[in-house]
C-alpha cells in the first residue's frame, strides 16, 4: 500500500531517520510528511479467553462472539490437526473484532485495511486477526481460512528446518491462498461468481500464467479451484504433499510435478480442460446481461441502483459508483423506457472528506423517498452513519450518527417517508434490523439475535418488512433465505426455502411480489450463478384465509406452518446479478457483472418474462421454520480461564547491516524493534557506529531508543538519543558553495505527539531537547537547543501506479529553535507546502505544486533543494539559503497502458505502463543580507535568483512498487532570462 | 597493484588457495562416508523400519516403565517417518539432512557418521555390516553402505526413493516414487527383478509412500491410492492385487496370514491373505490418518492424527481401548509385551498399558515425535525435533 499512514509516518521519522547520520533530532527544520490518518477510535478493553490451543483476544462487549469463534477455532483445529498430520506447539493469538469498523482500526498491521478484507494472518507474532462483522458463517469461513494459514506456515518451516534446507522459499501465493480457501468448505456463491464470470468472458488464467493476477480476488478463486483440481484428480493427500515436499525445489512447478506424478505443462492442461468441463455446461442456461438488458452506466464499477421520479416527471437512477478511485454517489437521468439520457453525474463526492470517509461499496444498498430525499450511509469516523440528500434540490439534508451501533448497511424508507429500516452491527458483533425515525431521532430495534439479518425493504403498504437472513433451518449451513417481519407484532415469517443464498429483496408496486437475488445449489451442491429470482406472494392472504376457515384456526399462526410461495427466475445470468430495485414501469433495475465489470442495468419487460417462466413452488414443512444455534466455548470444549490483557513486549523484528560512505566512513548496527500483542505499544532501539577505529569506537557510538504509544486516538512517541560524527553543517549561510563538515555529539530526548482529527487531517507537535557540541576546524560549538515545532497536515490525495493523480495534499509547520545554554542558535521556522492535483480526465492529471521554507533569525539553518525531487536539473541540494520558494506544475498522461505487450521482454520486470510528462519548475532561495557570487557554468551551489527548468519525461512503473523517471529538459537561471543548459535526468521514486 | 603469477605462488597466494583446495577436495569426496564400524553382529536387534520384514514394530523384550534418559543426541537435522536402527551396541539415525548417525548406545557420543549427500526419508535397512540406504532426492535412489570397509559397495537407480527399503534373504527390494519396485542383489546391486506399477491409461502416476512388506503371501507393496500388490519375491510377478479403500502413506504391518494396511481417511483394513478373514475398521472422520500399526500376537495397535490410540482384536477388528492425548500422532506405535509406547506430535512419548490402554510412563522430550519408536537394551529410542535422539533407558 502506498499511502503512509500517520502511524507508519511517525515511526519512520522518529525512530529510523534519527539513524541516518546527516538527520539532527533538535532543529525546527521538516516539514509535514504527508499521508492519511489511521485513527484509534476505540479505547478497546481487551481480554484474553484461554482454550486448550489458542488465546482469543477481544473485549467485552464481544465475549460472546469471543466464545463463538473460539469454539469454532477449536473445533476446526481439530479437523485442521488431521488434514495437515501436524500440531502446533504454541498457542495461537485469535484477535476478535466486533466489526469490520473496529478490525480498519487494529494497529497489528500498519497499512489501512480495504472492505473486503476478511481477516489476516501475520507472521512477526503469528496472530490471526479477523472481524465478526455480523456474519457467523463467514466469521467461522475465515477463522478457519487463516488457520489453514497457520497450520501451513508453520509446517512448511518445519519441513524446510528438517531437512535443513533455507527459508528462502515459500509456497506460491495462488496455492497458500488456494488451499486455504478449499479447506474453508465448500466454495461459496462468490466463489462460483468469479469462476463463471472469468471463464464465460475469456479472463479465465492458466495455472502457468496465474503470477499474472498475482493478489487479486480472481487469484484467491482460481487457486481454491486449483486445489479443488488437485483433490479430485490426484487425491487430496496430495495437497499437503505438496506442501511437505516444498523442501525439493524452489520451483514449486518442479515440486507439482514430482508430487503429482505428471509435468507442470500436463498438469495445468488437464485442469484447464477440467474446469471447463465443469462450468461450460451452464452457459446453455445462462443469458448474457448485456443482451437482454439495457447499461444505466456501465464505466467503472457502478452498484446498488435505486430509482426515483422526480417532480417534473424526470426519472432518475441513483446509484454509487466508482469510476475515477473514489467512490461517490452517482445520479442518471432516463427516459420511460430506461435508456441513459446522458452521462452519469455525481450527486455526492465521497471520500474526500470525514463526512463520506468511505462507501461499503459491496454491502450497502440506497433508497429514495416518495418525495425524493436520498437515503445512504458512508462510514465517518469511528462508526457508519445515515445520510440523507434531497435530489429534489440537490443539497445534504442531514447526517445521523447512532451512537450504540457501529455499523450500519442499506437504510430504505417506509412508505410515508417516516421511518428508516436498515441492519446494523452493534459492539457484540451481530447484525440486526433497526429502524430509525429522523423526525424525532427514536431509534427501535426489531430483532436481537446471532442471526445475519440484511437488506430490509418495506411493503408499499408500510406493514411489513422483507428482508434476507441465515435464520431459517437451511441457515444452520450458511444458506440465506427471505423472510417478512410484521412491524407491528414483530412475527417473522419464512419466504423462501433451501440451502440457497437469496438476497436484496426489493417489493414489487402492487406489494405483492418481491424481486430478488438468488444463487442456488444444483443437484451436486454446487452453487449456480446469482440470478433475478421474483416470489409471488399473491397466494398467500388467500390460501392463508381459507385454510384458516376451514380449520377454524388464526391464519398467523405458527401451526398453518408457512404459506406457499410461488417462485419464477426472471432472468438467468453468466454470473452475479445484484440489488434489484422494481419500477413502476415494469422494468427491474439492477447491478450486473460480467466479463469484470460491475454495471447497473435495466430489464424492461418484466411481467412478459415472468408469463413465461415456470413457477417454482415452495411449500416447506413447518419444521422448517427451526432455529438452529451456534456452539460456544464451555459448551464441550471444558470451561475457559478469562484474564484482562496486559502489554507484553516481544522482538518483532532485529536487522543489523554495514554501509560504506566517503563522507562518514563505514558504519555498522543493528535495529530492533518490540511491541506488544495488539501492536498499540511499540520501542526502537537502534545502535551503530561510525567510527574509523577502535579508539574511535565510543565517541562514534550512536544509540537511539524511541517508544511509540498508538493505542489512544493521539499517537504519541518519545525518546532518547546519542549521536556522534560528521555532519554537514546547515548552518553557515555563508558557505554555501560547500558546506562544511563539522564533527558533532549530539544527545538529549524528545517527543512528539499526532492528533488525527479526520482520516484526511492531523495536527503535529514536537519538541526536542539536545546537548550539542561540535567542532569545526579545531573550534568548539556547544549549546543545549531547544526545538519546538507545530503543524498541520491535510491529504486526501488520490494514488496512481506512479504517485497522485487526484486530491490535495498540503501542510504547514512552524518552530523554534533556540540555544536555551549560550544563545548561539535563535531563530524561527515557517513551512507552507500545497500539492493540488487536477482531474483533467480519467488518466490525465495536472499537478501542481508550490512551497514556501523559510529560517529567521541567529545562526538559521539553511533550506536545501534541487534535484529531480522538485527542481530539475539542478543538482541533489545544490540550491541553498534560509528562505526559499519553489513551484512545480506537470502534466502527467498515458503513453501506454501495457508497455509489456509491444515489447515482450519488459514483462518480467512487471511493468505497469508508460506514463509521460511535461513540467516547468521555478525557485528562488535566498539568506537576508547575503548571495552568492557564482561562476557563470560552474557553480555548484546556488541563491540569490530565480531558477527553473521546462521539459517532459517518462515514467515506468516496476512490479508495482518502483517508478523509473527520465527527464530532460532546458534548465534556466537569473529569472529565466538565462537558459541554461539542456539536462536528462534519471531518477527512481513516485512523483510529487 | 601487484599481481602475481599463478606458476610463482607468494604467501597470500597460497594463503587464499590452500583451503579453497581443501574445500574443493571436501567436496569432491564428500558424499563417500566416513561411518566405518567393524563389530556389529551378523543380526541386528532393530534392523530395518517397523523391526523386521514384517514391519510389526513389536519386540519381545518386556520393558519397564521406570525408563530415565541416559543421553540425549544431536543429529544436526530432524529424522523421517520410521524408527533408528538399533545393532551391536549402535543406533543409527537417518537424516532429513542426508546423515546416517551411528551413536554409541552405551554413551550417547557418536561413533561415525556417513553422509549420504542427499534427504534420507525412508529408514534404512541393515544386513549384517551392510546398510541399505535410500535417497529422498540425488546422485543415486538405493545404494549398499559397508560399515566393516566404510564405503559404498554398489549405488542403483536415480529416482528417489522415500519408503524403506526391504531386506529379504540376500535381497533389498525397493519401491520408488515413480512406482517401481526392483529387487537388488544385496552382494552387488545386480537387479533381480522390476515391477512396474500398472496404471490405468489417462491416469496420473502412482507413488510408493510406504515400505514393501514380507507376507506370507509376498512381498506387499501398497501405493497412493490404496492398491496393495503381492509380488513373488523370486520373480517379482503379481500374485495377487487387493483394495485398502483409501490412500496408503504410512507402512502396512504383516501378522500371520493377515496384512494390517493403514489409510489416510480414517480406515484400517485387515487384508486376508489366508483363510482368515479380513475387517476394516473406520472413523466417521475420513481426514483421520492412521499411522503405521503395530502388530503382535493377538493385537493390532495404531495411532491416528485425531490424537488416539487404538488396540484392536488382530483377528476380528474389535476395538478393545482408546487412549487419546492431546495433539496428532503420525508415528508408528511400539507394541512390547505389556506396554504400547507412542510418540506425539505435541512434544511426548508417552507409555500406554497394552492390557487397559492407561498411560503409565510419559516424558516431555521439548520438540514433535513423528518418527516411530525403537527399542533398545531394555529401553528406547526416541528422535524427537527439531534434531534430537534420547535414549531412554531402564532405572538401574
Amino acid at each position: 500500500m502506498r499511502r503512509a499512514c500517520l502511524r507508519l509516518a511517525l515511526v519512520l521519522t522518529l525512530a529510523l531517520a534519527p539513524a541516518g547520520a546527516l538527520a539532527p533530532a533538535a532543529h525546527a527544520q521538516y516539514g509535514a510528511t504527508f499521508g492519511r490518518n489511521k485513527i484509534q477510535y476505540e479505547g478497546f478493553d481487551w481480554h484474553i479467553l484461554q482454550t486448550p490451543h489458542f488465546d482469543v483476544y477481544y473485549y467485552p462487549e464481544a465475549r460472546a462472539l469471543a466464545e463463538i469463534g473460539a469454539h469454532m477455532a477449536e473445533e476446526q483445529y481439530a479437523e485442521l490437526e488431521n488434514r495437515f498430520s501436524h500440531s502446533l506447539n504454541g498457542r495461537t493469538p485469535l484477535i476478535f473484532y466486533a466489526s469490520n469498523l473496529h478490525f480498519k482500526q487494529t494497529n497489528i498491521t500498519p497499512g489501512f485495511i480495504p472492505d473486503g478484507v476478511g481477516g489476516f494472518f501475520e507472521f512477526l507474532k503469528g496472530r490471526v486477526v479477523l472481524p465478526a462483522n455480523g456474519d457467523l458463517h463467514r466469521f467461522k469461513r475465515v477463522i478457519r481460512h487463516e488457520l489453514v494459514h497457520v497450520f501451513t506456515y508453520s509446517k512448511v518451516l518445519r519441513g524446510l528446518a528438517d531437512h535443513r534446507v533455507p527459508t528462502d522459499r515459500f509456497l506460491p501465493l495462488w496455492f497458500t491462498e488456494g488451499l486455504a480457501e478449499y479447506w474453508s468448505g465448500t466454495p461459496d456463491y462468490q466463489h462460483e461468481m468469479m469462476l463463471r464470470d472469468a471463464l464465460f468472458s475469456g479472463y479465465f488464467v492458466p495455472l502457468e500464467n496465474i503470477d499474472r493476477i498475482q493478489g487479486t480476488y480472481q487469484m484467491y478463486k482460481q487457486g481454491e479451484a486449483a486445489c479443488r483440481f488437485i483433490s479430485e484428480r490426484y487425491g487430496e493427500e496430495k495437497l499437503l504433499a505438496l506442501v511437505d515436499n516444498l523442501w525439493r525445489d524452489r520451483d514449486f512447478r518442479a515440486v507439482m510435478a514430482f508430487t503429482l506424478g505428471e509435468d507442470f505443462r500436463t498438469v495445468s492442461e488437464r485442469y484447464g480442460a477440467w474446469i471447463k468441463a465443469q462450468y461450460y455446461p451452464a452457459l446453455r442456461e445462462a443469458e448474457l446481461a448485456t443482451l437482454i438488458s439495457g447499461g444505466l452506466s456501465t464505466e467503472g464499477y457502478s452498484a446498488k441502483p435505486t430509482v426515483y421520479r422526480r417532480r417534473d416527471g424526470q426519472r432518475t437512477v441513483v446509484f454509487v459508483g466508482n469510476k475515477t478511485g473514489y467512490s461517490n454517489v452517482y445520479a442518471v437521468d432516463v427516459d420511460s423506457a430506461y435508456r441513459p439520457e446522458g452521462r452519469p453525474r455525481v450527486v455526492v463526492a465521497g471520500e474526500r472528506s470525514n463526512r463520506f470517509e468511505a462507501f461499503h461499496l459491496f454491502e450497502s444498498r440506497m433508497d429514495v423517498s416518495q418525495d425524493g430525499r436520498l437515503a445512504f450511509a458512508t462510514k465517518s469516523g469511528e462508526a457508519d452513519v445515515l445520510h440523507v440528500y434531497d435530489l429534489e434540490r440537490r443539497r445534504m439534508e442531514a447526517t445521523y450518527r447512532l451512537d450504540s451501533l457501529v455499523a450500519v448497511y442499506s437504510p430504505a424508507w417506509s412508505p410515508d417517508g417516516e421511518r428508516l429500516a436498515f441492519s446494523a452491527i452493534d459492539r457484540s458483533g451481530f447484525a440486526d434490523l433497526y429502524t430509525f425515525a429522523p423526525a424525532t431521532g427514536t431509534l427501535d430495534r426489531l430483532t436481537r439475535d446471532t442471526y445475519d439479518d440484511r437488506d430490509p425493504a418495506w411493503n408499499p403498504d408500510g406493514a411489513t418488512l422483507a428482508f434476507a437472513s441465515d435464520r431459517g433451518a437451511d441457515g444452520a449451513e450458511g444458506a440465506l433465505n427471505l423472510f417478512t417481519l410484521d412491524a407491528a407484532s414483530g412475527r417473522v415469517r419464512q419466504l423462501t426455502f433451501g440451502p440457497n443464498q437469496d438476497l436484496a429483496p426489493s417489493w414489487a408496486p402492487d406489494g405483492r411480489r418481491l424481486v430478488f437475488i438468488s444463487a442456488r445449489r444444483d443437484s451436486t451442491g454446487r452453487f449456480g450463478a446469482q440470478d433475478l429470482w421474483v416470489a409471488d406472494l399473491a397466494a398467500e392472504p388467500i390460501a392463508l384465509a381459507s385454510r384458516a376457515a376451514v380449520a377454524g384456526l388464526d391464519a398467523t399462526s405458527e401451526a398453518f406452518g408457512p404459506p406457499p410461495v410461488r417462485l419464477r427466475p426472471l432472468a438467468r445470468v453468466t454470473a452475479a446479478a445484484s440489488d434489484p430495485v422494481w419500477t413502476d414501469d415494469d422494468a427491474v433495475v439492477f447491478g450486473n457483472l460480467e466479463h469484470y465489470r460491475f454495471t447497473v442495468r435495466a430489464l424492461t419487460g418484466v411481467s412478459g418474462r415472468l408469463a413465461t417462466a415456470e413457477p417454482l413452488v415452495m411449500r416447506p414443512a413447518p419444521a422448517d421454520t427451526a432455529r438452529w444455534t451456534l456452539g460456544r466455548l464451555g459448551d464441550d470444549q471444558g470451561e475457559a480461564k478469562t484474564r484482562p490483557y496486559r502489554r507484553r513486549y516481544t522482538l518483532d523484528v532485529a536487522q543489523g547491516g554495514v554501509s560504506q560512505s566517503p563522507l562518514i566512513g563505514t558504519t555498522g548496527g543493528a535495529q530492533l524493534m518490540f511491541s506488544d500483542m495488539m501492536g498499540d505499544d511499540l520501542w526502537f532501539v537502534s545502535l551503530y557506529n561510525t567510527g574509523q577505529g577502535s579508539s574511535d569506537f565510543l565517541r562514534s557510538l550512536n544509540v537511539n531508543v524511541t517508544r511509540v504509544d498508538q493505542g489512544r486516538r493521539a499517537t504519541v512517541a518519545y525518546g532518547g538519543f546519542r549521536y556522534g560524527g560528521l555532519r554537514y553543517d546547515l548552518t553557515d549561510s555563508e558557505a554555501n558553495e560547500t558546506l562544511p563538515i563539522v564533527y558533532e555529539t549530539l544527545y538529549g530526548g524528545f517527543g512528539a505527539v499526532a492528533y488525527p482529527v479526520s482520516m484526511f487531517r492531523r495536527v503535529e507537535a514536537s519538541t526536542s531537547l539536545a546537548r550539542s557540541m561540535r567542532s569545526l576546524n579545531g573550534e568548539r560549538r556547544d549549546g543545549v537547543l531547544l526545538a519546538n515545532t507545530v503543524g498541520l497536515t491535510h491529504d486526501n490525495a488520490l494514488y496512481g501506479y506512479n504517485g497522485p493523480i487526484d486530491g490535495l495534499r498540503a501542510g504547514l509547520t512552524v518552530g523554534y529553535t533556540t540555544d536555551v545554554w549560550q544563545s548561539n542558535e535563535s531563530y524561527f521556522t515557517l513551512n507552507a507546502d500545497a500539492r493540488r492535483y487536477w482531474r483533467l480526465g480519467r488518466d490525465v492529471t495536472f499537478a501542481q505544486w508550490a512551497q514556501f521554507r523559510g529560517n529567521e533569525g541567529r545562526r538559521a539553518r539553511l533550506n536545501l533543494i534541487g534535484g529531480a525531487w522538485d527542481l530539475r536539473g539542478f543538482g541533489l541540494l545544490s540550491v541553498r539559503a534560509q528562505k526559499l520558494w519553489h513551484t512545480s506544475h506537470e502534466l502527467r498522461f498515458p503513453l501506454l497502458y501495457a508497455p509489456s505487450a509491444y515489447v515482450p521482454l519488459l514483462a518480467p520486470l512487471g511493468i505497469a505502463n508508460l506514463r509521460g510528462a511535461l513540467f516547468f519548475d521555478a525557485a528562488h532561495a535566498w539568506s537576508d543580507g547575503y548571495r552568492t557570487k557564482f561562476a557563470e557554468g560552474n557553480a555548484r551551489a546556488y541563491n540569490g535568483e530565480t531558477l527553473g527548468a521546462l521539459g517532459g519525461g517518462l515514467r515506468m512503473n516496476l512490479f508495482g512498487a518502483i517508478v523509473l523517471r527520465y527527464d530532460v529538459g532546458y534548465r534556466y537561471r537569473d529569472g529565466f532570462r538565462h537558459r541554461d543548459k539542456f539536462f536528462r535526468q534519471f531518477f527512481f521514486g513516485y512523483d510529487f | 597493484m601487484l599481481f602475481r603469477t599463478p606458476l610463482a605462488p607468494g604467501p597470500v597466494t597460497l594463503a587464499v588457495l590452500g583451503p579453497m583446495l581443501l574445500g574443493v577436495l571436501a567436496l569432491a569426496f564428500s558424499g563417500c562416508g566416513a561411518l566405518r564400524l567393524g563389530d556389529l553382529p551378523p543380526r541386528a536387534a532393530w534392523a530395518q523400519e517397523g523391526g523386521g520384514p514384517g514391519r510389526t514394530s513389536a519386540d519381545a523384550a518386556r520393558l519397564d516403565t521406570g525408563l530415565v534418559q541416559a543421553w540425549r543426541f544431536n543429529a544436526e537435522a530432524a529424522f523421517g517417518p520410521g524408527a533408528p536402527l538399533v545393532a551391536g551396541g549402535y543406533v543409527f539415525a537417518a537424516t532429513r539432512q542426508g546423515e546416517v548417525q551411528a551413536i554409541r548406545l552405551a554413551t550417547g557420543k557418536r561413533a561415525g557418521v556417513l553422509d549420504a549427500g542427499q534427504a534420507l526419508e525412508a529408514t534404512p535397512a541393515l544386513a549384517g555390516d551392510t546398510l541399505v540406504v535410500a535417497l529422498a532426492a540425488g546422485r543415486f535412489g538405493v545404494g549398499a553402505y559397508s560399515l566393516r570397509r566404510g564405503a559404498f559397495v554398489w549405488k542403483r537407480g536415480r529416482r528417489a526413493v522415500t519408503a524403506g527399503p526391504l531386506v529379504l534373504g540376500r535381497l533389498a527390494v525397493v519401491a520408488d516414487t515413480r512406482g517401481t519396485v526392483t529387487a537388488y542383489a544385496l552382494a552387488d546391486g545386480t537387479p533381480r527383478w522390476t515391477h512396474a506399477l500398472d496404471v490405468p491409461t489417462g491416469t496420473p502416476r502412482r507413488t510408493v509412500l510406504a515400505a514393501p512388506v514380507a507376507t506370507s503371501a509376498g512381498i506387499a507393496v501398497a501405493d497412493d491410492r490404496g492398491t496393495i500388490r503381492l509380488l513373488d519375491p523370486a520373480t517379482g510377478a503379481l500374485v495377487r492385487t487387493l483394495d485398502a479403500g483409501g490412500p496408503v502413506l504410512n507402512t502396512p504391518a504383516a501378522l500371520g496370514d493377515g496384512l494390517f494396511v493403514p489409510t489416510a481417511r480414517g480406515r484400517l483394513v485387515r487384508l486376508a491373505l489366508g483363510a482368515a478373514a479380513g475387517w476394516a475398521f473406520t472413523l466417521p472422520d475420513t481426514t483421520v490418518r492412521f499411522s503405521a500399526p503395530s502388530a503382535e500376537g493377538a493385537d493390532v495397535v495404531v495411532a491416528s492424527t485425531d490424537g488416539s490410540v487404538r488396540l484392536l482384536d488382530a483377528a476380528t477388528g474389535a476395538l478393545r481401548w482408546t487412549f487419546t492425548t492431546d495433539g496428532a500422532l503420525s508415528a508408528a506405535p511400539l507394541l512390547t509385551p505389556t506396554l504400547v509406547f507412542v510418540g506425539t506430535l505435541r512434544r511426548g512419548v508417552v507409555a500406554l498399558d497394552r492390557a487397559t490402554g492407561r498411560a503409565v510412563w510419559e516424558r516431555d522430550v521439548g520438540g514433535r515425535v513423528k518418527s516411530a519408536i525403537a527399542p533398545a537394551a531394555g529401553g528406547i529410542v526416541v528422535l524427537a525435533e527439531p534434531r534430537f535422539v534420547y535414549y531412554f533407558k531402564p532405572r538401574a
